[in-house]
């Protein structure tokens, strides 16, 4: 039975990896814990976070902004260049906010224009005692921001680099997201899908978004049997 | 509507959005009491817009769903208001922490914008800016006199707004009625768009003219925008005409800002002058230990030099290196040691090590001087290439580990005491002359931040 051909449940990702306690942190356990003390305090000034694409980055600024906001203080998260987003003018304005984080910052780099509102939001939040989140792939020298002014404030505050997880955090990682849709992973099956799936976090929500409607359509809990059903056997020799 | 009810519908929006569509567009909304309408402040026209086309219809929706009585209307607006902390239902919210020192805007009322921890007291001297220093100080003893304008210039992250944060708060001190306010230049053109937008520029004007002190930060930025150059024309004249002190600051000096008005440039010469310069691995030490001692924390001689001679760039990136490492270990409960301080700036020194590298050095100098690499390289013994050449062989061997003999065979094969010599030379031209001492430090802050 493969996935082609059946009838599917409406398939409506609704991101859930958006929670801190949901975030694995494996060796980032430093970086989680800076991202908490943000969340309840004011701390001002910038704390930059990089790390490679579908690292985990999104999920920590959604998580502190959610968190933030619980704790009923203002909080926003814009992520860059996506709809909406997409207009210098767009930073202005944040300054009454407790916490704004920004997401995606490659993405202005080398854009005078945009480059200048980071600016001036961060002056902003600075004179209001307000903090900056930003993430970015590189750190602030390795981005190409054009304005040495702003490199150099975006290097200001502590610099956290996010590390992939290994075996276990993956593990992990997948059992949660899994978890949050009401499946169970079972150790067996965590290994058999470890082998064969892309190891970043975008791809693991992927996978437990695939899993759950593929189990929720078949009404059947994860097993070995079922995932080789569903998903098709490993190439020759590596299952 | 009620925060705590504007709760509730966030709660119910919960429901229909996405998380990222809640975090980006809804939370960040605030909601204001009123009779007649649901009032919602957008930060923006931005916000305001994506709002109402994407999710107005279904935020009044769930506002009738949650509070029947509430009135019907919602209107989006743009502004922000001083953020209540919120009451917390039934365990699921706690209050928010005080945020002591979290000073907001409203209408035409400004705050001094001035960052306390910015004290003369706190300003660690050296030869790089003690010049610079002396000036703030004797504007902060004598503000209005005869430095005015104060005008500070260098490169980024060298205490130059430091400096005059430690004016303002030092006048505040002596005087806590005095109207003091510290604005970046971004900011004054953004107030005057907003005042312009508002119709309220008589008050932008009078607000700005009345202060006794004017501290506006990175003048750089002013270049191009000639409306914004025209308002700070004015209001200078005013504060200077009213003895009232004005202190500027930017990356350069200020006849070499292009698209700044000839009248402002000239202006800004009236006063006084100061350069504030990279700080030499000395100070640099000191700045590192002095800030590491403010935060409680034993930093180590090895250590403050290690960083100090690593990161070369500038003072602020040094600090929040430093921010780096304590916060690590303080989450590790490790002392802060050589290999310790390695590992908790992998990242960030692999980057500064990757960037200098003498042919990154060569081409740098080689722009700089508009000539070809290869002329770094040949024979030719011109001055307008042994000068360049000797400035590139100075800077590898400040910025590389390479050896002399290393470095010479990089420029065409030299001998090492080729390269001995071109160090001394531009050791010594530097003392000499101002313009030769300048294209280093200018040449050494470009390869390094």
């Amino acid at each position: 039975m493969s996935e082609a051909g059946r009838q599917l449940p409406l398939g409506v990702s609704l991101s859930l990896e958006t929670r801190l306690e949901d975030f694995v942190p494996g060796a980032n356990q430093e970086v989680l814990d800076a991202f908490r003390q943000r969340a309840t305090q004011a701390v001002p000034g910038c704390l930059y976070l990089h790390g490679p694409r579908a690292s985990g980055k999104s999920h920590l600024l959604q998580g502190l902004c959610r968190r933030a906001d619980e704790l009923g203080r203002g909080a926003s998260y814009l992520p860059l260049g996506e709809q909406g987003l997409d207009a210098p003018a767009v930073l202005s304005g944040w300054e009454a906010l407790d916490l704004v984080c920004l997401d995606n910052l490659d993405w202005l780099a080398g854009e005078s224009a945009w480059e200048r509102a980071l600016l001036s939001l961060y002056e902003g939040l600075g004179s209001s005692g307000g903090s900056l989140v930003v993430a970015a792939r590189r750190p602030p020298a390795g981005i190409g921001l054009a304005l040495p002014d702003l490199a150099s404030r975006l290097a200001s505050g502590p610099v956290y680099q996010l590390k992939t997880l290994d075996e276990n955090g993956l593990e992990e990682a997948l059992r949660r997201r899994l978890e949050r849709r009401g499946l169970e992973l079972p150790a067996d099956c965590a290994r058999w899908l470890l082998r064969r799936a892309r190891r970043d976090m975008h791809s693991l929500s992927e996978l437990a978004d695939r899993l759950d409607r593929l189990s929720l359509s078949a009404q059947r809990r994860l097993t070995v049997p079922f995932l080789r059903e569903v998903l098709g056997p490993l190439p020759a020799g590596e299952e | 509507m009620s925060e705590a009810l504007w709760q509730r519908c966030l709660d119910r929006l919960g429901h229909d959005l996405s998380e990222q569509e809640l975090n980006t567009w809804i939370r960040p909304l605030q909601v204001v009491e009123q009779a007649e309408a649901v009032r919602l402040l957008a930060p923006n026209r931005f916000v305001r817009d994506w709002v109402r086309d994407q999710f107005l219809d279904r935020i009044t929706e769930v506002v009738g769903e949650i509070a029947p009585d509430a009135p019907t209307e919602v209107r989006l607006e743009i502004g922000s208001a001083v953020r209540p902390p919120r009451a917390a239902p039934a365990g699921a919210r706690r209050q928010a922490p005080e945020t002591p020192g979290r000073g907001r805007e409203g209408g035409a009322v400004m705050g001094s914008r001035l960052n306390p921890d910015f004290t003369f007291e706190n300003f660690v001297e050296g030869k790089s800016n003690q010049l610079a220093r002396a000036a703030a100080r004797q504007v902060a003893e004598n503000p209005g006199g005869a430095y005015n304008p104060l005008f500070i210039y260098g490169g980024v992250g060298l205490g130059k707004t430091h400096l005059m944060h430690g004016v303002g708060n030092r006048l505040l001190e002596d005087n806590p009625r005095a109207r003091i306010a510290y604005v970046h230049s971004e900011r004054f053109v953004g107030d005057m768009v907003k005042a312009l937008q508002h119709n309220t520029i008589n008050d932008f004007k009078r607000l700005y003219r009345s202060l006794d002190a004017l501290l506006i930060d990175d003048i750089q930025f002013f270049a191009g925008k000639e409306r914004s150059q025209e308002e700070f024309f004015h209001t200078f004249n005013s504060l200077l005409e009213g003895q009232q002190q004005v202190i500027l600051t930017c990356d350069r000096y200020p006849k070499e800002v292009d698209g700044l008005e000839e009248r402002l440039k000239s202006r800004f010469g009236w006063g006084l002058t100061v350069a504030i310069e990279p700080p030499e691995l000395e100070t640099s030490v000191a700045i590192l230990k002095r800030k590491a001692n403010e935060d409680d924390v034993e930093l180590p001689d090895e250590v403050a030099f290690l960083m100090a001679q690593r990161i070369r760039s500038n003072v602020r990136e040094l600090e929040g290196a430093l921010r780096r490492v304590i916060a690590s270990s303080r989450f590790t409960g490790q002392p802060i040691t050589m290999e310790f301080t390695r590992e908790a700036l992998r990242d960030l020194l692999a980057l500064h090590e990757k960037l200098v590298t003498v042919e990154n050095i060569q081409k740098t100098v080689a722009e700089y001087y508009k000539l070809q690499v290869k002329d770094l390289h040949s024979k030719r013994r011109s001055r307008s290439i042994t000068r360049p050449r000797q400035m590139a062989m100075a800077l590898a061997k400040e910025l590389t580990s390479h050896s002399l003999p290393e470095i010479g065979d990089r420029f065409g094969g030299r001998d090492h005491t080729t390269v001995l010599h071109a160090c001394r030379k531009v050791e010594a031209l530097r003392e000499s002359e101002a313009r030769i001492n300048e294209d280093y430090v200018t040449l050494l802050r470009t390869l390094t931040s």
